[in-house]
């Protein structure tokens, strides 16, 4: 069995699709077994939602306006 | 600031082609950010505000010639891209940023106990739904607030796959890193963001 170790380790890779039909399948019933790994995963899962969703960032107007003019006058 | 991100309809891109200037101030106000992180990834803090003013200045001039063989997003990124690492050549210095050491080992050794076992388990969430911890404006800022305090290229990474969603080999290609170290770089700064969440979860504030 996988270590709890191994599992926080590699968890982006599990989660991007990273690994083999055997390391995944060894993933999940490390998974399936372990309720820490478990919500180590949610969390890891809900903290790449939130995280995207929240801090997608607009500029400013100045900073638009900025852009605009040097792309006029280009 | 954060909001909503831009949804690039047939109609909008044909604005943009016929180089509207609201559709294009649109679209800037969008991007901007997210290319200047990029910048920032591949050449540093110094010149990245120039290298995306010349990109901009490129996509304006090139969007009549946009095939949507790539989505618009990674076209723009991929122009990005190309400005700094041309610049970064021509000065012929080294990427300034300690290599990324291609390695997880040693990211949470004090979670575990010398067998593998978590030490200290992670804690269950009062808060676990997407929609209720987005409703938590003080954890946002705790958020917006540690995705900006990345190191360079961490926040480069972060921001190219989860705000801009892009695929992990279109992330390697932008930054011009090998494919572990954007693993190793998403890794550390989803660990480094969950920690937020938890720590928000445990006391209320960041
Ligand atoms: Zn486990």
């Amino acid at each position: 069995m996988l270590s709890c170790k191994h599992i926080a380790e590699n968890a982006t890779d599990y989660m991007e699709g990273r690994m083999n039909f055997f390391q995944r399948l060894k993933f999940r019933s490390h998974l399936r077994a372990c309720v820490h790994c478990g919500r180590f995963l949610r969390h890891i899962g809900l903290t790449c939602i939130v995280s995207g969703s929240c801090t997608h960032q607009t500029a400013t107007d100045q900073e638009v306006e900025a852009i605009l003019e040097m792309v006029k006058a280009a | 600031m954060a909001a909503v991100s831009l949804e690039i309809t047939d109609e909008f891109l044909k604005l943009l082609k016929a180089q509207d200037q609201d559709a294009f101030s649109e679209l800037v106000r969008h991007h901007h950010r997210q290319m200047i992180y990029v910048a920032r990834g591949i050449i540093g803090e110094a010149q990245a505000e120039e290298v995306v003013q010349e990109a901009w200045v490129s996509i304006y001039r090139n969007l009549i010639k946009f095939e949507g063989r790539s989505s618009l997003k990674t076209w723009m990124l991929t122009i990005v891209s190309n400005g700094a690492k041309t610049r970064l050549r021509k000065e012929s210095r080294q990427v300034s940023f300690a290599d990324v050491e291609a390695s997880l080992s040693g990211l949470s050794e004090d979670l575990f106990n010398p067998d593998g076992h978590w030490s200290k388990p992670p804690p269950e969430w009062d808060i676990s739904s997407p929609d209720r911890l987005l409703e938590e404006s003080q954890l946002k800022d705790c958020i917006e607030k540690t995705t900006n305090s990345l190191p360079e290229q961490q926040r480069a990474v972060f921001v190219l796959r989860e705000i801009e969603q892009q695929a992990l080999e279109d992330v390697r290609n932008i930054l011009g890193l090998t494919d572990s170290n954007v693993r190793v770089l998403l890794h550390r700064a989803r660990l480094k963001l969950m920690q937020v969440i938890d720590r928000y979860q445990e006391t209320g504030s960041c």
